[in-house]
């Protein structure tokens, strides 16, 4: 079935590449589900069609999400060889007793061992992927993990608080009372000294979450934050293109079957796009029409996510408008909160998070959705 | 009729006695209702009344009785039972020449029964004694027709034995009715006078007016006079209740029946008024009127916004049958538009807002009940407080007086030290105990019902009756003890407003006048209630309650430190977006007092915490 998996990918990346006319990609990344079910054979045959239907640039970050009990000298040898020149890795924690709570396969000896497999192999991009704010969590135990990883020396490294997701286990074991609800404050104190730590370890803390060595910023998640636009292939895969948000079907086997219906033509032409769209809407589980005023809201909630901030520039080139025009109340009442505020960069206006709306980031959020 | 066969009488009984029951076999019986059209409590109509056995609406009924060869005119006038409406029943009273006192013969005199049968003492009703479900197997008649006798001194071969269930007895009643219940007197030659004792509305005819006419007659198409509320109305329709209207064109003195008034509202048509003619009237009331006087107050407020409109609606529909209902609107800052109530007692309130809900499909909440106080300003003036947030400031107070009652319990003897610990509790003043029976000596001493029956009396402020004083009376009592109240004075009372504030700013739903010695506790509890309720905002928020100035109680929320999305990435964008969006919503239906948004459920919380 992989092998089936793999060459519907391939016609779905040639017939998204026709319709959008085959611009330049500048990131492309391997991840969702469990990366380990892909060969790097198949992941090199991808980058192949990818680069074949696009126009793939030279620099282009090329990143592949992998577990750690994933990590063989082979493996990382034959994907840098396809192509990968960055590897993102879930690490979670170093105590494996949450390692267990997680559910994870890895233990914390297979995370040093494959880390340094990947650093010998000579791969110079490498981010951890870590959680903190677990039930009984303490934060001594959060600070050794901090330790840790600012010790193996990575490029990138994202720390994520544990959200219960609705559906999930954890979640529903707080929710009977059988594990304790992690508490907010303790989660804040353990971000608040990730935050330090790795700033003085040298990382620059550019988007909420997410921190990494000067240069070492993840391009293709910016793209995200930036609004900017992206194609997802494959199952349960997300898209955006200007003025619309769509989601592949979530079942690989009707990803499969929905893609076999599509005619193999020449979809160079315009017109034949409403000729096949039936057969290309089979693939799409979910679609949202994106009208200017919901552009201008994604833009406000993903790009304060960024320490950088929003261009003031930027929002009047992308929406003819100025922000203080739409958001000027919001703006203002966010400031006088101390959640956001606004500086001056030559001629330029930046709109960002301030140090405490960083943690409060929804209640900003809430304001321009 | 020659007035010398018209019997005008009630039916007077604590809760679940009978009287309906007893009401429903002597209709049937004087073949007024139809045994095809017969349901249970006949006279009950509305669901509340039939569910929780009790009358809220007064009803008339006219029967014809044969006996002896001659044909009587009976009318029975059904009146509520509660204290709460006890005006409307002293009203029913004065337009009866007796009245029939209804006591289970398992259960005995409940306190109900001795407010109400002093009621009618008190009008000079004749009283007939019943001992009704003697069909039980608990019936002891023996024992309670002592009771009977030793507390009214009826003589025992005076009270008729019946089963209104089973049909027994019911002719005695009728007999006895005709023969000691006196008939009415009243010269049909002198000029009108006709008391209100109900009223009611219909679409089609307007106020109609439920009379007993006392001298002198009507007839439809007089122009009539309210003397009371001096206002004038043509009499559209006369007529007598059997039980439906039915037109008669006449009635004259000693007889019971309606006047339809057209009057839109029942402003003008109270109960306790005098109706007379315009022309040639009486220039004299009959005694007793009084304008209803209002003890407790609260707020009700949709729970939703957007049903204010319909709250108003029901209400002012309410009001037609209800001359007693006030309202006025109200805003308040935490429960937003609404309307400030005025009811007889707690009663009142509690079947008006369960009216409301049930027949008008609303959803309310209710501020914690107040009772209206006196207040007296240093200037000497006085004024009346129905709500917490119009009291003047300490400073320019004199005094505040809150209105006391005098609460009759009737208690199995084992149950008195816990009733006497309630009311210590509640700044009860002991006035005197008296047994009512002696222990029951075939009885079983594990029963209640083997104890010595006690009656005792306590003065109480009413405010400490309106917030969990029943259900504390029946808990301690498992049930078996019965209250009754009766408004007596007000009082001068060491009282004072207590304000919860929240950064500093008053949440007017949640101020409460109380005494001061229970100030503290309530100011803490209320403040620590509150610290659970609140969510955490982007700011300390400090809870407080405060006796004027003085703070007496605080509570800290600390400032929420985090809220955020820890990831979002392209797949994650559009569900976030709406998970934010349903936030934003959420946070739309917040209340805000001072910056401190507040949900609804946190105030109804405590609101209903206080009942």
């Amino acid at each position: 079935m992989i092998d089936e998996y793999v060459e519907s990918l391939q016609k779905e990346i040639y017939v998204w590449s026709k319709i959008v006319k085959n611009p330049k990609v500048k990131t492309v990344f391997f991840g969702g589900g469990t990366p380990s079910y892909i060969k790097a054979n198949d992941i090199s045959l991808l980058l192949k069609t990818i680069s074949q239907s696009f126009m793939l640039d030279e620099s282009a970050e090329i990143t592949a999400e992998i577990n750690p009990d994933d990590v063989t000298f082979n493996k990382i040898y034959e994907l840098m060889d396809s192509g990968i020149n960055r590897v993102s890795m879930g690490v979670q924690s170093l105590d494996d007793r949450f390692l267990k709570l997680l559910g994870r396969r890895h233990n914390s000896k297979d995370v040093i061992t494959a880390y340094e497999v990947i650093r010998n192999a000579g791969l110079n991009n490498i981010n951890l992927d870590l959680i903190y704010g677990l039930p009984y969590q303490k934060i001594n135990i959060w600070e050794n993990t901090v330790n840790k990883i600012i010790d193996l020396n990575p490029e990138h490294v994202s720390g994520y608080c544990l959200t219960l997701e609705p559906g999930t286990f954890l979640r529903h074991q707080v929710e009977i009372g059988v594990r304790k609800k992690p508490d907010d404050d303790l989660a804040a104190d353990m971000y608040r000294l990730l935050c330090e730590k790795l700033n003085s370890a040298g990382y620059l803390n550019y988007e909420i979450s997410n921190w990494a060595k000067k240069g070492k910023q993840s391009l293709h998640n910016l793209c995200y934050w930036k609004n900017n636009i992206y194609l997802g292939f494959g199952a349960g895969a997300h898209s955006h293109l200007p003025g619309l948000r769509y989601e592949n079907v979530s079942s690989p086997v009707k990803y499969i079957n929905s893609i076999k219906n599509i005619e193999d033509n020449n979809y160079s032409d315009a017109d034949d796009l409403t000729n096949f769209r039936d057969q290309i809407l089979g693939v799409i589980k979910d679609f949202e029409l994106n009208d200017k005023q919901m552009q201008m809201s994604d833009t406000m909630i993903l790009g304060l996510r960024l320490t950088e901030g929003i261009y003031y520039s930027e929002f009047r080139q992308r929406f003819g408008l100025n922000l203080d025009e739409i958001y000027g109340n919001e703006i203002s009442n966010l400031k006088e909160l101390d959640l956001l505020e606004v500086y001056k960069l030559n001629e330029d206006s930046i709109l960002r998070l301030t140090e405490k709306g960083r943690l409060l980031g929804n209640e900003v959020f809430l304001k321009f959705v | 009729m020659d007035t010398e066969n018209i019997r005008n009488f009630c039916i007077i009984a604590h809760i679940d006695h009978g009287k309906s029951t007893l009401a429903d076999r002597i209709l049937e019986t004087t073949g007024t209702v139809d045994p095809r059209n017969m349901t249970a409590q006949f006279l009950d109509q509305m669901d509340l009344e039939k569910e929780r056995g009790i009358t809220i609406k007064g009803k008339a009924v006219r029967m014809t009785f044969h006996e002896n060869g001659e044909v009587y005119q009976l009318n029975l006038i059904d009146t509520p039972g509660h204290v709460d409406f006890g005006y409307e029943v002293s009203r029913a009273l004065a337009a009866c020449e007796g009245a029939i006192l209804v006591v289970d013969a398992s259960q005995g005199i409940q306190a109900q029964t001795l407010a109400n049968a002093y009621l009618a003492l008190g009008h000079d009703l004749m009283i007939l004694p019943v001992l009704n479900k003697i069909d039980l197997p608990f019936a002891d008649p023996e024992r309670i027709g002592s009771e009977m006798v030793q507390l009214f001194g009826f003589d025992s071969d005076e009270i008729v034995l019946t089963s209104a269930k089973e049909g027994i007895g019911i002719s005695d009643v009728l007999s006895s009715i005709v023969k000691n219940i006196p008939p009415p007197k009243g010269d049909p030659k002198e000029p009108l006078k006709a008391l209100i004792f109900d009223s009611s509305y219909d679409p089609y005819k307007g106020v109609i007016a439920y009379v007993r006419i006392f001298q002198g007659s009507i007839a439809s198409g007089t122009r009539i006079k309210m003397m009371g509320s001096n206002s004038e109305v043509d009499a559209i329709e006369v007529g007598v209740f059997r039980p439906n209207l039915e037109d008669t064109g006449m009635l004259t003195a000693g007889e019971v029946g309606y006047i339809a008034t057209g009057l839109k509202t029942v402003r003008e048509c109270r109960v306790g008024d005098t109706i007379t003619t315009s022309s040639n009237g009486s220039y004299e009331e009959l005694p007793g009127y009084n304008p209803q006087k209002l003890v407790v107050f609260a707020g009700l407020y949709p729970s939703e916004g957007e049903s204010y409109q319909s709250l108003r609606e029901a209400l002012e529909k309410l009001q037609l049958n209800d001359a007693a209902l006030s309202f006025e609107p109200e805003n308040s800052q935490a429960l937003g538009f609404g309307f400030r109530c005025g009811f007889l007692g707690p009663l009142h309130m509690e079947i008006v807002q369960e009216r409301l809900e049930r027949e008008y499909n609303l959803e309310l909440i209710a501020t914690s009940p107040s009772v209206a106080y006196k207040a007296i300003a240093q200037n000497g003036e006085e004024l009346t407080i129905a709500n917490p947030s119009e009291m003047p400031h300490p400073g320019q107070l004199n005094k505040i007086l809150e209105p006391w009652l005098l609460a009759t319990i009737i208690t199995p003897s084992r149950y008195i030290g816990s009733i006497m610990e309630l009311m210590t509790n509640k700044r009860g003043n002991y006035k005197r105990i008296e047994y009512l029976t002696q222990v029951n000596a075939q009885g079983d001493s594990s029963d209640p019902a083997y104890d010595a029956r006690v009656l005792l009396e306590f003065e109480l402020p009413l405010a400490e009756l309106i917030i969990d004083f029943y259900d504390q009376i029946k808990t301690r009592s498992q049930g078996y003890a019965s209250l009754d109240y009766d408004m007596i004075d007000y009082k001068e009372g060491a009282l004072v407003k207590l304000d919860v504030m929240l950064n500093g700013k008053v949440v007017d739903a949640l101020s409460f006048i109380v005494h001061k010695d229970k100030s503290y506790a309530l100011g803490r509890n209320l403040v620590n209630k509150l610290k659970d309720v609140i969510p955490r905002q982007m700011f300390e928020v400090a809870i407080q309650a405060a006796l004027g100035s003085r703070i007496i109680a605080r509570e800290t929320i600390r400032p929420l430190r985090k809220n955020v999305l820890a990831k979002c990435y392209g797949g994650d964008i559009t569900r976030k977006r709406k998970l934010l969006e349903k936030q934003a919503e959420g946070k739309k239906r917040l209340k805000t007092v001072g910056q401190v948004e507040v949900p609804q459920e946190a105030f109804l919380a405590l609101l209903n915490n206080q009942k």
